[in-house]
């Protein structure tokens, strides 16, 4: 296949990017999720 | 204009609920895998640039994207100044995050595939120039929403931005019509028929539909976060259980024996939310 490595950097920059940030918002509602718990368990 | 904002709210509230939001991640990734067969193995290279036109697959379906997210802050904020509704506020931001992403994938995809097409990966290009432009546009937007200002003057200085900044979407769309560029002319957008093989124009029309789904699950996602934020910033701000008449130390969130009822909590998560967004 013919510019191999074009086809395949384009592909894994746009899995890695969407997939990373689907992730980092996972992360980010967990913890968010946790704190809200915590803040009105100590109250 | 307000008669439409009500079935607008009913559905972004049927899209961001934790079942349609689990219900479009399943979604967007059997799509995705639908797209990638089709573009990677049955859609046939192109005549003149050969495999490299695959990246087509995933470029223009990102600039779609991109275009979405920032139609849709343009619409959260006009629907939040006209209501000052915390939930117009929240898509708003959720959408321009995710077109700021979309944004940089264009670019950076135009850039890779342009390299063995042009022989450069970037050039003053009008159409170029001007996504490059639409990116600092909101990225300058996230900027803003940073701002330690009250949340309320936030959200509206924000909504603001989010309507002028608009008016790049449609230059940039039209760059191509309106100067001379070494960018290629719309290839589906066009008068009359669109000039491309209906293989290829399959390939192209399902990888748009499947990332248009994935950016309904992301934007479901970040909206939950947003929510949960807030939440999160509300039972900060809650009064101590002294101060609403309860017995020190015996708080429990809402339990047996709390000061706080959970009726109480919720109210006031509402009353943040609706004032600050």
């Amino acid at each position: 296949m013919d510019n191999l490595a074009f086809i395949v950097a384009g592909y894994l920059i746009t899995v890695i990017s969407l997939a990373g940030y689907a992730f980092h918002l996972y992360g980010r509602a967990r913890r968010a999720s946790r704190r809200a718990a915590d803040l009105f368990a100590n109250r | 204009m307000k008669g439409l904002i009500r079935p607008l709210e009913r559905l972004l509230g049927r899209l961001t609920s934790r079942r349609g939001e689990r219900w479009l991640g399943i979604s967007a990734l059997l799509a995705l895998a639908g797209s990638g067969l089709l573009s990677l193995v049955i859609a046939p290279p192109d005549a003149v640039q050969g495999n490299v036109q695959r990246l087509m697959y995933v470029h223009v379906p990102a600039a779609w994207l991109a275009y979405l997210s920032f139609t849709v802050v343009f619409i959260g904020s006009a629907a939040y100044l006209l209501t000052r509704r915390g939930h117009w506020d929240r898509l708003a931001e959720a959408s321009a995050e995710i077109g700021v992403l979309f944004t940089a994938l264009t670019i950076v995809l135009g850039s890779i595939w342009g390299y063995p097409t042009w022989g450069t990966w970037w050039t003053w290009d009008p159409r170029l120039t001007t996504t490059a432009i639409m990116l600092l546009i909101y990225a300058g937007y996230l900027a803003l929403r940073r701002l330690p200002e009250s949340p309320a003057r936030r959200a509206r200085w924000s909504a603001v931005l989010g309507v002028v900044g608009f008016v790049d979407i449609p230059i940039v769309h039209m760059s191509v019509v309106w100067w001379r560029s070494l960018h290629q002319p719309a290839t589906v957008l066009q008068p009359g028929q669109p000039n491309i093989a209906p293989i290829m124009l399959v390939a192209l029309l399902w990888a748009t539909l499947a990332f248009t789904i994935l950016y309904a699950y992301l934007l479901a996602l970040r909206m939950r976060v947003g929510r949960l934020e807030t939440k999160a910033m509300s039972a900060a701000f809650l009064p101590l259980p002294r101060e609403v008449g309860g017995v020190p130390g015996a708080a429990g969130g809402g339990g047996p024996g709390s000061a706080l009822e959970p009726s109480e909590i919720e109210a006031h998560a509402a009353g943040v939310e609706a004032v600050h967004g």
